[in-house]
């Protein structure tokens, strides 16, 4: 592939919501793409997992090199895809450094979403210059001057810079062209200064090992290359530099400017730093990196169990291979009283969560138990040293530590203006601060709150949803920790404390989740020959009780002789049935019930 | 001591809505080939004549027979079986299939004690119950039997009935004891598997006794009897004292008896054997000079033990110690202390140095008071 002059390279990625079009633009893109064959336009080769496409989102970011022809001169967009859900945020961010501009896509029959409006404030924050697109305009029930109206009430658009176009059909798409050409501004940088380059993503592949998406800063890069990754100070040599256009075409070097891959023999994703900076191995002393690298942290944690205890090696290997390709997410082997040795994993969100679970089924052929999700907390020691913790059950008491934090996001809600009043209340409920509402035209309004994460995590979604028949959008980032009146609820059964179903809520909860987990437990544990106390408790004091009453009647009315054989048979399966129960306490508790009342409600 | 007897007729005039026995609606001639079936299995099963210590005739419903088919069973009884020294020969009756020729053929035949399944004395319970009766007709057919010469009366009722209350109970209980009855029989009702019944509770049609009335009636049932000097002496059955079925007792105290006819389960020495359930297999295989056993299980010692335990802890007299540990080869204490302690604390059995038993309230979660035991035993062992 040909060189270009910066001037006539643009780096950019495209914002938008699930379904309002971007891979179809992507794929639109290409198609005008002279050196693309256009019969292989059939796949969206953007988005590389199934899941991905299925779902309507990216999980990681790639990027793909355009060489247009417009207004006769050669021009090479590359193309950084995004991952679409602030969950990603980081790795969302770095993709954007990348970048010199963005396209932000909306569906004019939609209007902007919350995640859309997450996202800008990242591209806004990273100082991309943003083209407005309003897409979809040739269907019916588009709306070209509300959608403008709504960029305008929530960032200040003007009407007159959002570009029409039909994604589908290609309507507008030429204009759109002329403005990334016109608006976003070329690359900058010193083609013979030492190597810069950021690390914007790193995917992998199963015969190539790990490829490493790169944006160059400053200086080139090449095969053969001893290269030094300044954040986690490690060196290799280059095997492959090269760009990707339908598959990866193989690059004498990358310059300045260039978007592209490297490979340098890395087995796994976990080696290589998103965010990180590349240099040569003999500038690794004098080179400054980019900033803004950063390890993501988990943000939300939950055990992850096979249902099969003997999948337990299967799941491990699993996760091995997983954790191959998404180096975000954490885990560690945990025994459960409960549900017996599984792994506590570690995700940046709860749609990370999620995915992460229907791959693990789909690329796995596992059935998993997952216990409901928490988030972390940060404990401040009475040495003043800070730990993290992913579980109750890790929880010191009291007296070992000062300070709780949990972990804080803004929150953001887009919803018809009718159910502002639930969308409050509902927040408001959950610890949630408002700060900011911005009406989106006449009859939809964007609500900030700041909110703690574990009440977002702990059915703020189906609540919302629930409360604004299925309208409101809802999207969050994170803030940083604080400190809050955190508390541990122990839960006893007969007396005996059950860790696996300890919990950490704020103490105006305490008392109502306590009881509400009790009464779940009191269904499931079947009546005893004695009385079975159930007890929810903070610290030493019992704040939610349930008393699950003795067997009232259990006796066959006849039995003769006749009847023996049949009685033994009984009494067989039922010893065998009592095998198999959980003793707590010497209490009989069935696994089911550890089961509902641990797992992710369904929604 | 010597094997009991049990025989077992197989037929009913229709199936009662609660019943999952195996019976069946036959003809005449299937009977008589019954019958004959029968005669041909004792020659089959038994070179002499056997000397049952208690003879017990059940079905289906034995009075479903003919007093012709009666008179038949007797002499082929008296053919193969010396009932001189029968200590107890009881009869099941369906009221409302009882004649006095029938009772005069039961009476020839050696029956001494006549259980009637009266089941209950109003007649809107026995529709539901599909007994083919009307209320009055177990008074007559009681007072039929005594005029024949059957001494021994006892009755059998069913309690917690959906929509029953604790004043029909009553009333029930008084009745059957004004009868002057020595034993009664009163089971709560129980839903079986893939009886019209149960079927009728899974859809809703019906709204079984709530477990604290059924209690109380449990209750309500002991205190009754005993007031009229009938006691409670297994889970649900009350007698004069002395008058206990001592029939029943060989079952509860895992004693040997032979069961013979379609469907009759038998134990000797801690052998079951089971006959063929279905009538008509069972009629064509005798009549090629088989014998019809569905099953013959040994049971080993250990299990005897379990199953004692299983049966004799119905009884209110418990087990005997002496005899489990002479089938567990080790000691009550020794396999099952830890967790008897346990229920005794509770105060669901008691243990004294010959026996344990259950207390009234063991008495009414008495198998998943057995169930404890058993698993602990299976443990220890």
């Amino acid at each position: 592939m040909q060189d270009f002059p910066l001037s006539h390279i643009r780096n950019f990625c495209i914002i938008a919501h699930i379904d309002h079009g971007k891979s179809t633009l992507a794929d639109r893109l290409m198609s005008m793409s002279h050196a693309v064959d256009k019969r292989k336009v059939v796949e969206q080769t953007m988005d590389s997992m199934d899941l991905e496409r299925e779902r309507g989102i990216t999980i990681k970011a790639k990027a793909i090199a355009l060489p247009m022809t417009i207004n006769g001169e050669e021009y090479l967009f590359n193309l950084i895809d995004t991952p679409g859900h602030v969950d990603f945020g980081y790795e969302v961010s770095r993709a954007m450094n990348a970048c010199e501009g963005a396209l932000l896509l909306v569906d004019a029959t939609q209007g902007i979403q919350a995640q859309t409006v997450a996202n800008m404030y990242l591209a806004i924050g990273a100082d991309l210059e943003v083209i407005p697109v309003a897409n979809k305009v040739d269907m019916v029930a588009a709306d070209f001057e509300r959608t403008c109206y709504e960029l305008e009430s929530a960032f200040g658009t003007e009407p007159d810079t959002v570009v029409q176009v039909s994604a589908k059909t290609g309507l507008g798409v030429e204009d759109l062209v002329q403005a990334i050409v016109e608006r976003i501004p070329p690359p900058v940088g010193d083609f013979d200064a030492p190597l810069r380059a950021l690390i914007f993503d790193a995917v992998y592949d199963d015969y190539r090992g790990v490829v490493i998406y790169v944006r160059v800063r400053e200086g080139r890069l090449k095969a053969g290359d001893r290269i030094f990754m300044i954040g986690t100070r490690s060196e290799y040599e280059v095997l492959e530099v090269g760009v990707v256009r339908m598959g990866m075409l193989k690059q004498p070097e990358l310059n300045t400017g260039a978007v592209g891959y490297i490979i340098c023999g890395i087995k796994t994703v976990q080696d290589v730093g998103v965010g990180d900076t590349l240099t040569l191995a003999k500038h690794k002393d004098t080179v400054e990196a980019l900033p803004g690298y950063k390890r993501p942290q988990p943000m939300v944690y939950a055990g992850v169990y096979p249902t099969n205890a003997a999948e337990f090696d299967a799941l491990r290997k699993g996760l091995q291979k997983i954790t191959l390709s998404d180096s975000s997410i954490t885990y560690v082997p945990e025994q459960s009283d409960a549900l017996g040795s599984g792994f506590r994993c570690g995700f940046l969100g709860l749609l990370h969560m999620e995915i992460f679970q229907e791959r693990v089924e789909r690329e796995l052929g596992l059935d998993l138990v997952q216990s409901a999700p928490n988030v972390t907390y940060e404990i401040v020691k009475s040495d003043d040293t800070r730990v993290r913790i992913s579980k109750a059950g890790d929880l010191p008491d009291p007296t070992q530590y000062k300070e709780i934090l949990e972990p804080m996001v803004k929150l953001s809600v887009i919803t018809p203006t009718e159910f502002i009043g639930n969308v409050m209340s509902l927040s408001l409920e959950r610890r949630g601060l408002f700060m900011n509402q911005e009406h989106l035209g006449k009859d939809r309004v964007l609500l900030s709150f700041k909110m703690p994460l574990a009440e977002v995590i702990f059915d703020y979604f189906d609540k919302l949803k629930s409360g604004t028949r299925g309208y409101a959008t809802m999207d969050y980032e994170p803030t940083g920790f604080e400190p809050a009146d955190l508390v541990k609820v122990r839960i006893m059964i007969a007396g005996e404390e059950v860790d696996a179903l300890a919990m950490i809520v704020h103490r105006q909860f305490a008392e109502a989740r306590g009881r509400n987990l009790l009464k779940k437990l009191k269904e499931e544990i079947p009546k005893h020959l004695f009385v079975v106390n159930l007890q929810a408790a903070i610290g030493g004091k019992i704040i939610a009780s349930e008393k699950i009453g003795s067997m009232g009647k259990n006796v066959l009315a006849k039995c003769y002789g006749g009847d023996i054989s049949r009685k033994r048979k009984l009494l067989e399966k039922q010893k065998k049935g009592k095998k198999r129960m959980k003793m707590i306490g010497g209490v009989e508790v069935p696994q089911g019930a550890f089961l509902s009342v641990l797992k992710v409600e369904n929604t | 001591m010597r094997p009991s007897l049990y025989i077992h007729i197989p037929f009913c005039i229709r199936k009662c809505e609660y019943c999952d026995f195996y019976s069946g609606v036959a003809t005449e001639q299937d009977i008589d080939a019954y019958l004959d079936a029968l005669e041909r299995e004792f020659e089959l099963r038994f070179s002499d004549r056997i000397a049952p210590a208690t003879v017990f005739i059940g079905g289906g419903t034995p009075t479903r027979l003919s007093a012709k088919q009666l008179a038949r069973l007797g002499e082929l009884l008296h053919a193969r079986v010396d009932l001189s020294d029968c200590r107890e020969f009881t009869c099941e009756i369906n009221p409302g299939t009882l004649t006095p020729d029938k009772a005069d053929a039961l009476v020839a035949m050696g029956v001494d004690r006549a259980s009637f399944g009266v089941q209950s004395f109003k007649t809107k319970y026995l529709g539901g119950l599909g007994r083919a009766y009307e209320a009055g007709t177990a008074t007559a057919a009681v007072e039929m039997a005594r005029s024949a010469g059957i001494r021994r009366i006892s009755m059998d009722l069913i309690f917690a009935l959906p929509g029953q209350t604790l004043q029909e109970l009553r009333e029930d209980i008084d009745q059957a004891l004004s009868h002057g009855t020595e034993h009664l029989s009163f089971y709560a009702l129980t839903y079986e598997d893939d009886t019209p019944l149960t079927r009728q509770l899974l859809n809703g049609e019906l709204q079984p006794c709530p477990e604290e009335l059924e209690r109380e009636m449990f209750t309500l049932v002991g205190d009754t009897c005993a007031a009229a000097d009938l006691q409670r002496y297994e889970v649900s059955n009350f007698a004069r004292p002395g008058a206990e079925c001592r029939h029943n007792l060989v079952y509860w105290t895992l004693g040997d008896w032979h069961g013979l006819g379609s469907g009759a389960h038998g134990m000797i020495g801690g052998e079951i054997t089971a006959v063929a359930a279905d009538y008509k297999v069972y009629t064509r295989m005798i009549g090629e000079g088989t014998l019809p056993f569905s099953r013959r299980e040994k049971l080993a010692d250990i299990s005897r033990a379990e199953t004692l335990l299983l049966m004799g802890l119905r009884l209110t007299r418990g087990v005997e110690l002496a005899r489990f540990e002479q089938w567990a080869g080790a000691s009550f204490a020794t396999l099952c202390g830890e967790k008897a302690s346990a229920l005794e604390r509770q105060g669901l059995i008691e243990i004294s140095p010959t026996h344990v038993r259950a207390t009234p309230d063991g008495l009414m979660v008495l198998d998943s008071l057995i169930l404890e035991l058993a698993s602990s035993l299976e443990t220890t062992v």
